[in-house]
């Protein structure tokens, strides 16, 4: 016996949560999830960050007096100081200047792969996990495939094949990422699947695309949440991987990740180089992650009473 | 050494409390009890009485957030909660040992069940290998598996529900301890096998002069198996007395209205009396007496003490103590029923003193049988395959439904029984195409079921409807019970969202909620209240026929009396037909017209209610119902038990599916399978040796 089923009576409901129930009579729109959203702290934090690099990213001419692209050779890797906040780079420009530029590109870079390989995933994980038979031995097995290729390798191949500029990078990057939702997604399926309210619900007639996801889909999402929060920093990575490849974003044009690779090669000489942008990069991943943790508590009924 | 005299176990003012996010649940708060030498304390509640946290904090198992918060707990006079964690190792398994509910999960899947045997002896004696061996093949046949000394090698997953609880009491017995806890020990077993691990237990006790502490909520079992009885309710004991005074004379009001509350084998009656409410939430419990809101004895006497003070736990009559303030006095408040001996018992408990059967069924009268029929199932047949290899072939069939014919009448019950894996839920599910059926037909209101096409299914699902067994499986977490409800109303474009939410309301007012829950989650329902949200979704459509999928089996027994009674309710008001599928024959009895039993895929026994429990025609009927723990302790009836279990629906038995477990079986029954005929007039059995 546990805490939880003994704080589970009240049968009939107590007289005071008639009061109760209008306080939170309106617990559905998104309204209400912002509210939930943001009754705690770090979701807060989180959405301040991400906030603050979009805004870093739109009005970068305006918050610095720099150039992102063109080089300056008297300040060739120059330590943070108070004209340089953060330093200049191998070719001098200045590494603050960059990462607000370079946002353009990355943010918009780590949320285009999560979209791409998040909705084909959760789609194709639902699908097996609920209609069985032989279409979810082929989904499957082909996500195995996927996933038994080395991913770089998988990239390279897609982008080659779709041709080198920066969207079929990030369509390259989305793809490799299915595997991952398609094969948590269709194990909580599995389980959800059986549950007794989807066959109430089938008993009432409705259809199957219905049950996928208004029923099952609700259920599975804590962990397409957290997977996708904690896969923007790989994914920031990996577009520098493909640009450094020559198959994504090309220099001299800043992104988070091609940073950290060119500073890579300077990190005793000039470890500001890579420092800064990896520190963004962080940042970011760890703002999403405390969003993503928000997002996933405030979907849950369950901790709406407690939080 | 300890003391003839004093008592093996005794404990004294024991209070548990989980440290939880909600608060403290005062899970156990303030029990005082004593066990004797050899004798079998029954210790019943429901859940959430703190049973269970009871016999563990005995153990000292109580892990955080649980802590064993004050009290004491004597056993054969040394205290067990100051002991350090290394002595109480050796009391644990050695002088008190303890069997679970879940025998299956409650063995190590990946030893041997007699590698788990043994591990006890090698933990508490001194041993070498070989003697542990023959002692531990010599404990399997002591519990009465068949062939022990190759069972010693199975795993826990090749044995069945019943030879693992029986492992689990063999390590429980192993070291002949002074005494064995007993949590549900055959709550997950179906009922034949339950009266096997009963006879058990009881012999071993006797032979081994085990005293043991058996925990159930099961009323049935405490009058068959328990000396002494004390009724637990919101963490403290509110009754205790010797097992036929109990029964006899149940002085507190939680007592009585537990016992007016269960349906008894072969007592009909038209109506449970339920008790209303459900067991507090033990964290913050309003002062006084945990049971007042639930109480109509407080009501009654218009005690008004009950939601001030907690009453004591005092002497009501020879060796019995009652926890209520109708029998004890106060500064002003004189006890209303103090001396009044004996006490009369209010109306409200029923007299579980057997009346002659025929005299009580007419009470309540059953259905019209001259209706028409709505449903006609003919040669049902699912079979569900069991792949294997590299082409994942069909290797065989899991026959759970082989050949059932059956019809309903429209506004009638018929209840459906048998134990677990006999194909009866899936008859239901099959029925309502949930399931795709294997072969046979089923006519539903004169249509065809098997031969519609998807669109007129869907019509036909606001006709049929379906109420599942675990209320909280049954409802979508993510919704709000208001959209799960109008759900079917969605699908099938019935009214505005104006009328839908009028729907909604009046639903829930049906089901005995309130209007305002409409916009809760699940999680905020208890137990009871998650079924009436089941019950009230499956109304919503207005269907002519509802399965009712064992609706009340997860249900605490004063819980199940109000949704049986509901159910009752809602049949008149909107003339219901039901297929009731359950397992337990008392729940069946109490509210079914017609009633068929099922065996392994196969219909055995069909019958009008009176006729079937009466005067049951097939042998696997009348051992069922002779297996039913009875809720008499003074009733002392012979009991058919059956041997082994039920074979596997792979592989059934040829011939008569039940021969290998007949007592009557004689050769034909093993080569010809017998024909489901009209024995008696509308009394359908399948047996060779009843003409």
């Amino acid at each position: 016996m546990t805490a939880q089923t003994m704080s589970n009576a009240g049968d009939p409901a107590p007289p005071e949560t008639v009061r109760e129930s209008r306080k939170r009579s309106n617990r559905t729109g998104y309204r209400y999830f912002l509210r939930r959203l943001f009754r705690r702290i770090l979701p807060r934090i989180g959405a301040v960050i991400v906030v603050l690099f979009l805004i870093g990213a739109v009005f970068a001419p305006l918050l610095t007096p720099y150039d992102p692209i063109v080089p300056d050779y008297e300040a060739v890797r120059q330590p943070p100081s108070s004209a340089h906040w953060m330093g200049t780079d191998d070719l001098g420009r200045d590494l603050y200047t960059r990462i607000l530029y370079g946002g353009r590109i990355s943010i918009f870079a780590a949320f285009i792969p999560l979209l791409i390989s998040s909705s084909i995933g959760v789609t194709l994980g639902l699908i097996a996990g609920t209609v069985r038979g032989p279409v979810e031995t082929i989904i499957m097995r082909v996500m195995d495939a996927l996933l038994s290729i080395p991913s770089i390798l998988l990239m390279i191949v897609i982008a080659g094949l779709l041709g080198p500029n920066l969207i079929n990078a990030l369509i390259a990057i989305g793809i490799v990422g299915v595997a991952r939702y398609a094969r948590i997604v269709y194990a909580e399926t599995l389980s959800v699947a059986e549950r007794e309210y989807v066959l109430a619900t089938r008993a009432l007639g409705k259809s199957t695309a219905g049950i996928l996801f208004q029923e099952i889909l609700p259920n599975v999402t804590a962990p397409i949440i957290v997977i996708a929060s904690l896969s923007i920093g790989g994914i920031i990575l990996a577009e520098a991987t493909l640009s450094f490849l020559g198959l994504g974003i090309q220099p001299p044009t800043p992104s988070w990740g091609s940073m950290v690779a060119t500073g890579n090669r300077y990190l005793q000489l000039a470890p500001w180089m890579s420092l800064a942008p990896g520190a963004a990069i962080f940042l970011m991943v760890m703002a999403v992650n405390f969003l993503g943790d928000g997002v996933r508590d405030a979907l849950d009924p369950y901790l709406s009473g407690k939080m | 050494m300890a003391n003839k005299q004093q008592p093996l176990l005794q404990v004294n003012d024991l209070h548990t409390y989980f440290y939880t996010e909600d608060g403290v649940v005062k899970a156990v708060d303030g029990v005082n009890f004593h066990v004797s030498r050899g004798e079998v304390l029954g210790l019943v509640g429901e859940s959430g009485s703190g049973k269970s946290v009871t016999s563990l904090s005995i153990m000292r198992l109580i892990g955080p957030p649980g802590k064993i918060v004050s009290g004491e707990i004597l056993f054969d006079g040394k205290p067990l909660q100051t002991m350090s964690e290394k002595e109480m190792v050796h009391i644990r398994g050695d002088a008190v040992s303890m069997i679970f509910q879940q025998p299956q999960s409650s063995l190590n899947p990946v030893y041997t069940t007699g590698d788990q045997v043994a591990e006890v002896f090698k933990l508490h004696s001194k041993m070498d290998g070989a003697e542990i061996d023959t002692r531990t093949t010599e404990m399997f046949r002591m519990v009465g598996i068949p062939d022990p000394a190759q069972k010693v090698k199975a795993y826990p997953h090749e044995m069945s529900g019943g030879q693992a609880q029986r492992v689990m009491i063999a390590m429980g017995l192993a070291l002949s301890p002074k005494l064995l806890i007993a949590d549900e020990p055959t709550t997950a077993l179906d009922v034949t096998i339950q009266a096997q691990i009963l006879d058990l237990i009881r012999n071993l006790k006797e032979q081994l002069e085990t005293a043991v502490i058996l925990i159930t909520h099961d009323l049935g079992v405490i009058a068959e198996m328990a000396d002494r009885v004390a009724v637990m309710y919101a963490g403290q004991i509110v009754e205790q007395a010797p097992v036929e005074t109990l029964f006899a004379q149940p002085k507190h009001p939680y007592t009585q209205g537990l016992l007016a509350s269960i349906p008894v084998l072969g007592t009909v009656k038209d109506r449970l009396d339920a008790i209303p409410g459900a067991v507090p939430n033990l964290v913050d419990l309003p002062p006084g007496c945990h049971f007042a809101a639930r109480c109509s004895a407080r009501i009654e006497y218009g005690l008004d003490i009950c939601r001030h003070k907690e009453p004591d736990l005092l002497q009501v009559g020879a060796n019995q103590e009652a926890k209520c303030w109708l029998y004890q006095s106060d500064g002003d408040h004189v006890a209303p029923l103090a001396g009044v001996a004996p006490v009369e018992k209010p109306k409200a408990a029923s007299d579980p003193a057997p009346v002659a059967p025929a005299e009580v069924h007419a009470q309540r009268t059953t259905r019209t049988t001259t209706a028409k029929t709505l449903l006609d199932v003919k040669k049902l047949r699912k079979y569900y395959p069991v792949r294997g290899g590299v082409m994942r072939r069909v290797m065989a069939n899991v026959k759970a439904v082989d050949g059932v014919s059956f019809t309903i009448r429209a506004g009638e019950t018929l209840g459906l029984v048998g134990e677990s894996g006999c194909g009866k839920s899936t008859i239901g599910r099959t029925i309502l195409r949930l399931q795709e059926p294997t072969d046979g037909s089923v006519q539903f209101d004169g249509q065809d079921v098997f031969s519609m096409s998807r669109q007129e299914l869907k019509g036909l699902r606001r006709d049929m409807q379906i109420v599942l067994q675990d209320p909280y499986a049954s409802l979508n977490p993510r919704k709000q019970i208001g959209q799960s409800i109008a759900d079917g109303l969605k699908v099938h474009n019935i009214g505005t969202a104006k009328e839908r939410k009028d729907i909604i309301i009046d639903m829930l007012r049906k089901v005995g909620l309130e209007d305002y829950h409409a916009l809760r989650y699940p999680h905020e329902f208890s137990g009871g209240q998650r079924q009436r949200i089941g019950i009230a979704r499956a109304l919503a459509l207005n269907p002519k026929f509802i399965v009712c999928d064992e609706p009340v089996s997860a249900l605490d027994v004063s819980i199940q009396s109000q949704v049986l009674n509901l159910l009752n309710d809602l049949q008149d008001e909107f003339d219901l037909t039901y297929l009731f599928v359950a397992h337990d024959l008392s729940v069946v009895e109490h509210i079914s017209d017609r009633v068929a039993i099922m065996y392994l895929g196969k219909m055995v026994e069909l019958a009008s209610r009176d006729d079937l429990f009466r005067n049951p025609l097939h042998p696997y009927t009348q051992s069922l119902m002779s297996a039913v723990p009875i809720p008499d302790p003074t009733l002392k009836k012979e009991r058919i038990i059956l041997k082994g279990d039920v074979p596997s629906p792979l592989s059934p038995p040829t011939g008569c599916r039940f021969h290998t477990r007949c007592p009557l079986a004689v050769d034909r029954c093993k080569m010809e399978e017998p024909p489901f005929e009209e024995k008696r007039p509308d009394h359908f059995a399948a047996c060779w040796e009843v003409s």
